[in-house]
């Protein structure tokens, strides 16, 4: 660091600073001589009074000294200079200002928001900048852009530039930013490297995880805008139960809210979904959250106007086949940032379960087909073990008596999130039951073989997993023991057939009867050990069977659940979809949540999900700026809609410490103003007077020691 | 001496001490000399004067007309009874030179003056020793006129000298007195008490009845003057930086302690100790001796 003096001219005035030395000095030198009778007796107490005084008096001359040097320094005006900044007065710089544009820079403080400040900080370093000084600005959001691919001197354009600048609805991707702007100045000339960055520092995105890579030869110098809290309340997630509801069944929707400030507040929720308004009132604990939840019945979808304007009301069925998908929203009351007030979720209704059904043997897919066909929720299609296509849509594919074919279609689908049943037959190698799972999965060299018993010894079936959704309906007792059935027949399988399963039931000795095998990697597979012909087993006969296989079939996750079309976007991203028919691009439009066309583009994206074999192509929208609902229309209505919500964590405004920062770069300025102070240089003048007055009192304390000691006999 | 030309001994002065004639008297007499009565028995044949009657005295001396006269009783003494010595010591060292208005050794002069009027009015015998750390003079007991005015001249002509020794004033003095009577011992006291008193005992024991009178100038028992200032040491010149400010409660502390040492010693060997301002009238010196 550095000093410079705004008023040298005035240096003569430090001399008053040797005032009190030279006082001291002469009044030590010669005093008044003064005649007494007899010194004896101050003799004695002059010794004593001499040792108190002296550190006294040198006390005080110190102080006076002091205090006279800091009121004459206060006069010449010292500016306090970074090193580095004095040298760039003579060298040329470039410097890249990296300006936050993150969702957060939208809160509003003392009149104006974050990003406004930002920008006031941005065009005082540039206006700050000399001929020689070439600069550039990289807008930090969850892309971060730059105005010019590389420094330049087009300082006018830059600061027209911020001018029209707006916050973003996006996270701000700091790693992204960083390696950006230093790139941008690997390639520089020599003299000066400097990275400035203008943001409020929020918790959220300055994690310590965060690195900031960064050469010696870059000096990076943070300037804080914003102060340390603001209070916020926001709606952060949107969910229903069921997740995926059938047709009919009733639903409730939550919405989690969460307070990020210090004490509680009391907020207003509102609920909407097409004609559907629901509101209530609760409170949020500080730093906490709650949740509202509203409850909807079938009549629901009664209720949606379609989303072409047409105010007919649809049968249910044709409406749903329209409108696959139903969007709703939370909303609160406003406060100082209100991006994150809204939250929209996307309700995706089945109007029936599709069930297919392979029959490689009768054994058991007549009983399932017999039990299944009673429910009119249930659409049930026989496959013939031929026929079997990844691309037909089932939400479950029960395999009667598997014999191994068919595995990379089975596979497929199971990785389209299609929930398998599978029998297997006897000899099926179990290696080839294990793949269905991961390829690893399939190392064992045994094959399942069948065993019998006898009808005074049957094999007996239990319970293993008592909480799974199976069994609520039985929970009871009311109808029975639904394991309660004789079988004489079945297959001997291993306990552990995959390395993550749940043994939903088991046999007395272990066998499974009844398996989730593939959690770790999300296949829902099922194996089914049960034998349902009436030699067999008399599982079949009872009168649970029926409402065993209803509970079997509701209770397994339904396809889809991780839907990734139904997932949130951000601010920033591009939306997808993926049309299972045909079309040509002037046949889409994409609407956005004011009702206005967007641009997209036709690519062929691979989204993790097979594309269809007759429609290989994805649309991808532009970079979607605000939040809302969105979506895709064709000529006979709604292909897909998508939610885009704001980023949770530009929700909670606090800040991190720069002092934390330290390490990773220059300390940086708080308040407004600091770029003028980091170019211009700090204003001492303050330090010297807050230092002139405690120096004042101090002499002042001091003179008062040295009376009362002094008095001490 | 109704008129006296003296600087010690104004005409104003003589008047007010005539005030005194009675009393004085007393004090001289009765005070001063009234222990030290000759217990010789029979009465001289000098008629001298009356002085009042104390307890043990011989009635056969009463004087009955002035008791018819005035109610009171009143003895004849003779010669022989009243013939008692004042020896009076003058610190006459140079630290009795300080005082601004007065210096110390005039104020003692004039009370000296006094004393010495007083005590050759009532036909007493006055001794005058001058002394600082040695005696400079020695005028030995005298009653007459003739031997007042040589006082007088004495200390007219009397400068502060050198340093100050009581105690070898004294000791030297001894010799000196022959007569039993009266010490009374002017100074400033700024010297060893217990050394002023190993030299008073001798005095003591021998039947001298002995007076201090301590006498300081209002300077010297608060320091005067402001800031830093070099005290310089009249009787030894030497020199000390002194904050009186800052020093002026301890020293007063200090000189507190010293009086009070000279009081308690005086107590203890029944020994008159008056303390006395130089800015107070010496006549109060007189006061005190009466209470």
């Amino acid at each position: 660091m550095s000093v410079l003096l705004a008023n040298p001219a005035l240096l003569p005035l430090l001399a008053i600073a040797a005032l009190p030395v030279l006082l001291h000095l002469f009044s030590l030198t010669k005093p008044k001589t003064y005649r007494f009778s007899s010194i004896e007796l101050l003799e004695k107490i002059a010794k004593k009074t001499r040792r108190i005084r002296k550190p006294q008096d040198i006390l005080l001359l110190i102080t006076r000294t002091l205090l006279l040097a800091a009121l004459a320094f206060m006069f010449l005006q010292p500016l306090l200079f970074s090193d580095r900044r004095l040298s760039s007065m003579t060298t040329s710089r470039d410097i890249v200002i990296i300006l936050d544009t993150s969702a957060s820079m939208a809160y509003l403080e003392r009149g104006q928001t974050r990003f406004a400040s930002a920008c006031a900080e941005a065009s005082e370093l540039l206006r700050s900048l000399s001929l020689m000084d070439k600069s550039n600005i990289i807008y930090m959001k969850s892309r971060p852009e730059a105005i010019f691919p590389e420094t330049g001197s087009n300082v006018a354009y830059m600061r027209e530039n911020l001018r029209r600048a707006s916050v973003s609805s996006e996270n701000g991707n700091v790693e992204a930013a960083i390696r950006m702007a230093v790139e941008m100045l690997s390639d520089t000339r020599e003299g000066i490297k400097e990275i400035c960055v203008i943001s409020d520092f929020q918790k959220t995105q300055w994690k310590d995880s965060v690195k900031l890579d960064i050469p010696d030869s870059i000096i990076l110098t943070f300037i804080k805008v914003g102060g340390e809290t603001g209070g916020n309340q926001a709606v952060t997630r949107v969910s229903t139960s069921p997740s995926f509801p059938l047709l009919g069944e009733d639903i409730s929707f939550h919405g989690e809210l969460r307070n990020f400030s210090p004490s509680p507040e009391r907020v207003n929720v509102f609920f909407r979904s097409g004609e559907v308004h629901e509101s209530t009132s609760l409170v949020i604990p500080a730093w906490g959250s709650a949740t509202a939840t509203f409850s909807a019945g079938g009549g629901i979808f009664e209720r949606h106007e379609s989303v072409s304007g047409a105010d007919d009301i649809v049968a249910e069925g044709r409406w749903l086949r329209q409108n696959p998908v139903i969007p709703y929203e939370f909303s609160i009351g406003e406060d100082s940032f209100f991006e994150d007030n809204r939250r929209w979720g996307l309700l995706k209704v089945a109007e029936r379960l599709r069930v297919g059904i392979v029959e490689y043997s009768p054994d058991p897919a007549e009983s399932w087909r017999r039990s299944l066909s009673l429910f009119p929720w249930i659409e049930l299609t026989a496959e013939h073990p031929g026929s079997i296509s990844p691309n037909e849509e089932y939400d479950f594919l029960l395999l009667s008596g598997w014999d191994g074919s068919n595995l990379p279609e089975i596979k497929r689908l199971l990785i389209m999130g299609v929930a398998v049943v599978c029998a297997p037959a006897a000899g099926l190698p179990l290696s080839s039951l294990q793949s269905l799972v991961s390829p690893g999965e399939g190392e064992s060299t045994a094959t399942v073989l069948e065993e019998n018993s006898t009808n005074q010894n049957p094999f007996r079936m239990k319970i293993i997993n008592d909480k799974h959704k199976l069994f609520s309906l039985f929970s009871s007792g009311e109808h029975g023991d639904p394991v309660g059935a004789l079988v004489l027949s079945r297959l001997r399988l291993p306990e552990r057939i995959f390395s993550s399963q749940d043994m939903i039931i088991s046999y007395s000795d272990g066998v499974p009867a009844l398996l989730h095998g593939g959690l770790a990697e999300n296949r829902k597979l099922f194996v089914w050990n049960i034998p349902l012909a009436s030699t067999r087993s008399n599982f079949a006969r009872r009168v649970q069977f029926v409402p065993f296989m209803a509970e079997f079939i509701l209770s397994a996750p339904l396809p889809g659940e991780d839907l990734s079309h139904l997932a949130d976007y951000f601010p920033g991203e591009s939306i997808l979809c993926t049309p299972n028919f045909p079309f040509s691009a002037g046949d889409i439009e994409l609407i956005g949540s004011e009702q206005t066309p967007l641009s997209f583009s036709i690519s062929k994206l691979n989204t993790g999900i097979a594309p269809s074999a007759i429609a290989p192509l994805s649309l991808v929208s532009s970079p979607i700026s605000r939040t809302g609902v969105y979506s895709w229309i064709s000529g006979n209505g709604l292909i897909s809609s998508n939610v885009v919500n704001f980023p949770i964590q530009e929700s909670d405004f606090r800040s991190i410490a720069i002092s934390t920062l330290g390490k990773r770069g220059t300390p940086a300025l708080a308040g407004a103003g600091n770029v003028s102070s980091m170019r211009n240089g700090k204003m001492l003048w303050p330090w010297l007077l807050a230092f002139a007055v405690i120096l004042l009192l101090a002499e002042g304390l001091l003179t008062l020691w040295a009376g009362k000691m002094s008095q001490t006999p | 001496m109704g008129k006296s030309r003296f600087k010690f001994l104004k005409p104003e002065d003589i008047r007010k001490l005539s005030n005194y004639e009675f009393a004085p008297k007393y004090v001289v007499e009765g005070y001063l000399a009234g222990r030290h009565r000759s217990r010789q028995q029979g009465v001289s044949s000098e008629f001298r004067d009356y002085r009042a009657y104390v307890p043990g005295d011989d009635i056969s001396t009463i004087d009955w007309k002035i008791f018819a006269r005035t109610d009171r009783y009143y003895v004849r003494t003779f010669e022989q009874e009243t013939n008692t010595a004042c020896y009076i010591l003058l610190d006459s060292s140079a630290s009795m030179g300080f005082g601004e208005k007065i210096s110390k050794l005039e104020y003692c002069s004039f009370f000296a003056a006094a004393l010495s009027y007083l005590v050759t009015k009532s036909d007493n015998l006055v001794s005058l020793e001058l002394f600082d750390d040695k005696i400079r003079s020695f005028h030995p007991p005298g009653s007459t006129k003739a031997h007042l005015n040589n006082l007088m001249h004495v200390l007219e002509s009397n400068t502060p000298g050198n340093r100050t020794s009581l105690s070898q004033a004294l000791k030297k003095s001894a010799p000196l007195f022959k007569r039993k009577g009266s010490i009374v011992l002017v100074s400033d006291f700024f010297d060893n008490p217990a050394e002023i008193f190993a030299a008073l005992s001798q005095y003591l024991h021998r039947g001298f009845k002995v007076y201090l009178f301590h006498i300081l100038d209002p300077d010297e028992i608060k320091l005067a003057p402001k800031g830093l200032n070099l005290f310089i040491d009249m009787e030894t010149g030497l020199r000390l930086p002194v904050h009186p400010e800052s020093a002026n409660k301890l020293y007063r502390a200090s000189l507190d302690l010293h009086i009070s040492s000279l009081r308690k010693m005086s107590i203890r060997r029944q020994v008159e100790y008056v303390t006395a301002r130089t800015d107070t009238h010496y006549y109060t010196l007189f006061d005190r001796l009466t209470k």
